[in-house]
């Protein structure tokens, strides 16, 4: 008798273990990005080999660091257009550092402080002033830019001490170090948002944020920091590009907010706020690498990837909507 | 409610007063002037304005340098619609469009300003003639040499675009494709591959291009940061040497990549020779002198045995005739 209850028991308990991974908000792109990756392997096996996944992984590590200080905007109901040109004048300013022969880890310091300052100003800009966040985030995204050509006239910064590249280009134990990076901040952001009342408000503030208004709390400091770590997330990115490619150019992160904004959507992020997860973000970041890698090692053609990663995008963020509803 | 007024009169005032700091003075009636308009601020057009400045200075013309804050046709057109108000001799354009700017170009010319395009042309617009880089020639040369480099073995190659549908690009392509190609069975150009101007997906597309052809033996990088991306990638993999690479223009990462190996050689458009003939054609022009359809100015092949010396090399060889 007893045997056999046990059994039952051990049963149902790996049923609820499924039926509690099922359930997890994540498990509809997690779906969607295995399958993705097994059709794109059936068609073009290299991409599961340990080199590509290598590459791809710090690949989608840039995109998912940015994305995630992206998120933290969207938490609150606003968005950050201007990830992409501070991921540009972060890189550009701790790369004029290096160039100018200033030690590494203060240069790193300084491209932070860019990013991060540039991130309060649009904070202050949606707070204190009271613009909406699409206005003052796309102004920023002109000055952060027009900054970067006032400084270099569009030419790149080059002298980078060699001991910096590790970064972008060097590895622990087989794995990229941005990919570490990504891991550290990852787990960090979740802990403050899960777990720290700073990050339960910034949730708050997005479900409703007038009633988190009245309920005392000082609604405009959490925004305007939550500005700050997008524009922090951004310059990581931007530091870590400028020690991949051994330059700062002009141009880098020219575009990257759509793909950051894509990534935290796709990852179950509410536009409205007050919904998504870091895990989410991560995966969302991680298709959006995948589709690109796997379209070009599929051997598609170059002028039909635009439409094809377009669609998916609907579809996986269709998809995941209609899952939670 | 007083304050706020305040700072809403300020604005305004800040608005309208700091684009006037930053214009340019207008210049000295009875001066002829030409003015260089380029597609957007670029260092590309550096050494454009340099030789365009420095025939002014020969033949005593006064020069100028207008660029539209972004490459777009629209802004491209206010930029030479207030050069038409501002009445000057002569206008030479990087042409961001082409029939975009047919009306403009057609109210200069009815203004009896000389329009010619550099660089980048506009076929369809009424300019009295182009002068820049013929980019077919370009891309044939590139094809050629590439595979005389491979040698007989040949190999397979791979294109890297900029933005898929720019004009000059496609053409540039085009060309190396078919006299690649054309070169024997064994050569054969199998992807062709775009990004925008930012170097991380550069580097993306040719990390994943190298997964899907193991045995690719060269790259093409069809505009400026096609080149450092694939010898940056050829460079982490290891490859230095046995992946060839190609580039176009001089950007110091290009330049670098040369010396260091990781590039084989460079197209280098005579950039300098832009400016400097359109000063020279425009003041044709003026003269009422014919001047003819296309200046082809070329390109060179920079590689490791030039590249210290090839921009020097130019202006002297130019400024010498």
């Amino acid at each position: 008798m007893n045997g056999l209850e046990n059994t039952i028991r051990a049963k149902q308990k790996r049923l609820n273990i499924i039926r509690v991974i099922v359930k997890k908000r994540e498990a509809g792109i997690v779906l969607a990005l295995l399958i993705m990756s097994l059709g794109i392997t059936a068609v073009a096996p290299r991409f599961a080999s340990g080199q590509n996944f290598y590459l791809l992984s710090r690949q989608i590590s840039l995109l998912a660091i940015v994305a995630m200080g992206e998120f933290f905007t969207i938490l609150t109901g606003g968005i950050d257009l201007s990830v992409g040109s501070l991921i540009g004048v972060s890189g550009v300013t701790c790369g004029l550092a290096l160039a100018a022969g200033v030690p590494p880890l203060l240069a790193i310091l300084i491209g932070l402080s860019t990013g991060f300052c540039a991130g309060l100003i649009s904070g202050w800009l949606v707070s204190y002033v009271g613009l909406t966040p699409f206005i003052p985030t796309l102004g920023m995204l002109s000055m952060a830019r027009g900054v970067i050509w006032v400084i270099t006239k569009g030419w790149p910064i080059t002298d980078i001490p060699k001991e910096f590249l590790f970064i972008g280009r060097g590895d622990v134990l087989g794995i990229p170090f941005p990919v570490i990076i990504m891991v550290v901040l990852g787990i960090a952001a979740h802990i403050v948002l899960r777990y720290t009342v700073f990050g339960r408000r910034i949730f708050a503030i997005g479900g409703n944020e007038q009633a988190t208004f009245l309920s005392g709390i000082n609604v405009k400091k959490i925004k305007l920091f939550v500005y700050g770590i997008s524009g922090f997330f951004a310059a990581v990115t931007g530091i870590i590009m400028v020690a991949r490619f051994d330059s700062a150019q002009a141009a880098m992160g020219t575009g990257w907010e759509l793909d950051a904004i894509a990534s935290a959507v796709i990852g179950g992020a509410s536009l409205m706020g007050g919904a998504g997860s870091v895990l989410g973000v991560l995966i969302g970041a991680a298709i959006m690498g995948v589709i690109q890698n796997g379209l070009v090692l599929m051997k598609v053609s170059a002028y039909w990837q635009t439409l094809i990663i377009g669609g998916i995008i609907i579809l996986a963020a269709t998809l995941d909507r209609l899952k939670n509803k | 409610m007083r304050g706020k007024r305040g700072f809403c009169a300020l604005v305004i005032i800040l608005v309208i007063a700091l684009p006037l700091a930053f214009a340019g003075g207008r210049g000295e009636k009875g001066e002829v002037t030409f003015v260089m308009v380029p597609k957007l601020v670029h260092p590309f057009y550096e050494p454009c304005y340099e030789g365009f400045e420095a025939a002014g200075e020969r033949f005593g013309i006064k020069t100028e340098f207008e660029a539209p804050p972004k490459a777009e046709v629209d802004l491209q057109v206010k930029v030479i619609e207030n050069l038409i108000s501002r009445g000057v001799e002569g206008i030479a354009i990087s042409a961001t469009d082409d029939t975009g700017l047919k009306g403009v170009v057609d109210e200069a010319i009815a203004a009896g300003i000389k329009v010619i395009t550099f660089d980048a042309d506009a076929p369809s617009t009424s300019r009295l003639c182009y002068v820049g880089t013929n980019n077919r020639a370009a891309g044939g040369t590139a094809g050629e040499k590439m595979a005389e480099l491979l040698g007989n073995k040949g190999g397979k190659v791979a294109l890297l675009l900029a933005t898929l549908g720019a004009p000059n690009l496609l053409e540039r392509a085009e060309e190396f494709q078919k006299a690649f190609d054309s070169a024997g069975p064994q050569y054969k150009v199998v992807a062709v591959e775009g990004f925008e101007t930012d170097l991380a997906q550069a580097v993306n597309k040719t990390e994943a291009l190298l997964q899907t052809y193991p045995d690719m033996a060269g790259f093409f990088g069809v505009s400026a940061y096609g080149g450092p991306a694939a010898s940056t990638v050829i460079k982490e993999q290891k490859k230095v040497g046995k992946v060839l690479v190609c580039g176009f223009d001089d950007l110091e990462e290009t330049l670098d990549a040369i010396r260091d190996g990781s590039m084989q050689f460079t197209l280098v458009q005579k950039t300098f020779n832009m400016g400097w003939i359109s000063v020279d054609v425009l003041k044709k022009a003026m003269a009422g002198e014919a001047v003819s359809e296309d200046y082809d100015t070329g390109v060179i092949i920079v590689d490791k045995d030039n590249v210290d010396s090839y921009m020097e090399d130019m202006k002297k060889e130019l400024m010498s005739q």
